[in-house]
């Protein structure tokens, strides 16, 4: 099934016995966006950025509603595993990965697993690795709101966070979100928003890689941006400020740009 | 004509020595209450009274004690069933020990579970009922336990639990959440096939149906009689679709009772059922049900609940006009605790008849009153 809504595609591509749901837009080299705890929430500013200059893809992970969980697909690695095989089954080489939040956890399992397939790797405020002095607020205890609010350093004047829920309110229970931050417990819940053997592993990755933080990230201490880039050889990290855990959302134009920008070299 | 019905004793042995006040800043007194309110003495003297008061429960003449488990909750000071278990297998002699009950999903090590039941049936030379709950949301974020898997967890638990009492051991268990080597406990309860089961619940139709494709009693806990004979609905037609028919003894409820010697007491010390001001209905949703933790039927959940008022919503009044709480004489509470007990057609009644602040004078008054007066009324039909 597919089918066209403005300057992008919406379809179910069969991955793994299961439909995985994916929106697609732009022209260019390959681009995946995978997404975080806030889950699927359309075509965003921030991938329409993008698609100026690549072929955005913008899938919703198995088990966050618009992708039904497999029931053999636990955890992150699980992830990792199933979007290598989406990349084998769509013949996808050359890409460049980026993942945002728990996203950008997936991201760097994948580039850890195997980088043959990937060309760049961009990870915003990524989950995955334990601070070592903070802590990564617990968005398991707090109400749902609340996570909304502290992942924005101006919740207030946020445009896409505003059409967003908007749309679709906030439900107490239920729906799409639901389904989400039942996956996003799930995967993350123990050992909290991280796995131990990551930061090890992240030496073995060769391929050029991004870190972006929010200066004001209030949810994962930029602590956590700065262990990315000093695990990952040659990686860069940059900070955008006004901004907090949600980039994509609150500067959009500003962090496709720092994109663009770093896979064009 | 109503079968046997069995009259249990219940408090949730509250842990009233905080400020009050601190309701203000911690409207839910969970989770993030902090525990530097807590005062070693003072539980001290209350564990003890508490099992003085189930001393008195037992002589005088109650079917059994009820028991619980709590995390982080000043409303019940029983972080271990099983502790209090133990002490009543020592320190009571005729009364069943009621385990409504062991939450199962947060326990790492089910097996050693089994061997602490088995011991406490043959300790209390088998009085042993062993419930077996799901627990609410914040048993499985404070004992660190997923949510998502709750469900699962419970139902392994409870098959590797009773393979271990029934089936000869050594055996091996690889399940998906819990994997032995060498199941073969040295403990193994003294009643046979295995000490009774039951289940409580408020609200979720999965839990009955499953109580009810096992057979185990359900008690409802507390709910309003209309939930509550939503419920029993659910156990019945379970019941006919398993192939068997339902009876009394499959079901449970749950009631707040305080009987005085006058009725002025008694409307007086009935307050002490809302002692923390509705706490629990304040706690977030994400606490009560993090996500993932409802598996199936958050909307059958939802349609019972809409039909009912939470108990500490309700006016003093209110909650005894809809036998949510009944107080009296023992003249008058007999009446309503039979009206409740015919409608419902329960063959086990938790008598809740304890809470809050009521001193340990007028709770022993209390214990008295029902086993000598409206527990012998009750039985005599």
């Amino acid at each position: 099934m597919t089918t066209s809504v403005g300057h992008f595609t919406e379809a179910m591509v069969e991955v793994a016995s299961t439909q995985l749901y994916m929106l697609k837009g732009g022209t260019g080299r390959p681009l995946i966006v995978l997404h975080g705890v806030e889950g699927h929430e359309g075509w965003l500013a921030f991938h329409e950025a993008l698609a100026e200059h690549a072929t955005v893809y913008a899938p919703a992970h198995p088990g966050y509603g618009q992708t039904i969980r497999p029931t053999w697909m636990e955890t992150i690695a699980h992830q990792a595993v199933f979007y290598h095989w989406f990349l084998q089954e769509a013949s996808l080489q050359g890409v460049d990965l980026v993942g945002v939040g728990v996203g950008g956890w997936i991201a760097a399992q994948m580039a850890v697993m195997c980088q043959a397939n990937l060309r760049h790797l961009v990870l915003v405020d990524a989950a995955g690795v334990r601070p070592r002095q903070g802590e990564v607020v617990d968005l398991f205890i707090i109400p749902w709101r609340e996570v909304i609010e502290r992942s924005l350093y101006d919740a207030e004047n946020c445009a896409e966070a505003l059409r967003i829920y908007t749309a679709t309110p906030l439900q107490e229970f239920g729906g799409v979100r639901e389904a989400g931050r039942s996956m996003s417990m799930r995967m993350c819940y123990r050992p909290y928003m991280h796995d131990p053997a990551l930061l090890p592993t992240l030496g073995k990755i060769q391929r050029p890689t991004l870190v972006v933080w929010g200066a004001q990230d209030q949810i994962i201490p930029i602590e956590c941006g700065h262990l990315y880039q000093q695990a990952i050889p040659g990686a860069t990290l940059r900070v955008i400020d006004r901004c907090g855990h949600w980039p994509h959302f609150e500067q959009p134009e500003a962090l496709a740009e720092i994109i663009r920008e770093f896979i064009a070299r | 004509m109503m079968p046997k019905t069995n009259y249990y004793y219940f408090t949730e042995q509250p842990y009233t020595g905080y400020d009050p006040a601190l309701q203000e800043q911690y409207p839910a007194l969970r989770l993030n209450l902090p525990n530097t309110h807590y005062d070693p003495q003072i539980a001290s003297d209350l564990y003890n009274r508490y099992h003085d008061e189930y001393q008195v429960a037992d002589d005088v003449g109650f079917d059994g004690i009820m028991i619980n488990e709590h995390h982080t909750a000043p409303f019940c000071m029983q972080a271990s069933i099983n502790i209090t278990g133990t002490v009543l297998a020592k320190i009571t002699r005729r009364g069943k020990i009621l385990m409504l009950g062991n939450p199962l999903p947060v326990v790492d090590n089910p097996l050693r579970l089994a061997e602490e039941l088995a011991m406490i049936d043959c300790i209390s030379r088998g009085r042993l009922i062993s419930g077996f709950v799901r627990g609410g949301g914040v048993e499985s974020l404070v004992n660190n336990v997923n949510p998502v898997y709750n469900r699962e967890r419970f139902e392994e638990a409870h098959d590797l639990i009773v393979a271990a009492w029934t089936r000869p051991g050594p055996f091996r268990w690889d399940g998906k959440h819990f994997q032995y080597r060498v199941v073969n406990p040295w403990a193994l309860p003294l009643q046979k096939p295995h000490p009774p089961v039951m289940v409580p619940g408020t609200a979720s139709p999965e839990t009955v149906i499953w109580a009810a494709k096992h057979r185990y009693p359900y008690v409802v806990l507390g709910s309003s009689l209309e939930q509550t004979k939503e419920l029993i609905a659910i156990y019945h037609e379970t019941a006919k679709e398993e192939g068997y028919e339902m009876k009394p003894e499959h079901v449970g409820y749950l009631i707040r009772v305080f009987v005085a010697d006058s009725e002025e007491k008694a409307q007086a010390e009935g307050h002490n059922f809302f002692w923390q001001k509705g706490a629990l209905n304040k706690q977030i949703r994400e606490w009560m049900a993090p996500p993932g933790y409802a598996t199936v039927d958050v909307a059958g959940i939802r349609r019972l609940r809409a039909i009912s008022k939470a108990f500490d919503n309700q006016a003093y009044q209110e909650a005894q006009d809809n036998y949510q709480l009944i107080l009296g004489t023992p003249d008058q509470v007999i009446t309503k605790l039979r009206h409740v007990r015919d409608l419902l057609r329960v063959g086990h009644m938790c008598l809740w008849a304890h809470d809050g602040y009521m001193t340990h004078e007028d709770t022993v008054r209390c214990i008295e009153l029902m086993g000598k007066e409206v527990l012998p009324a009750l039985r005599d039909e």
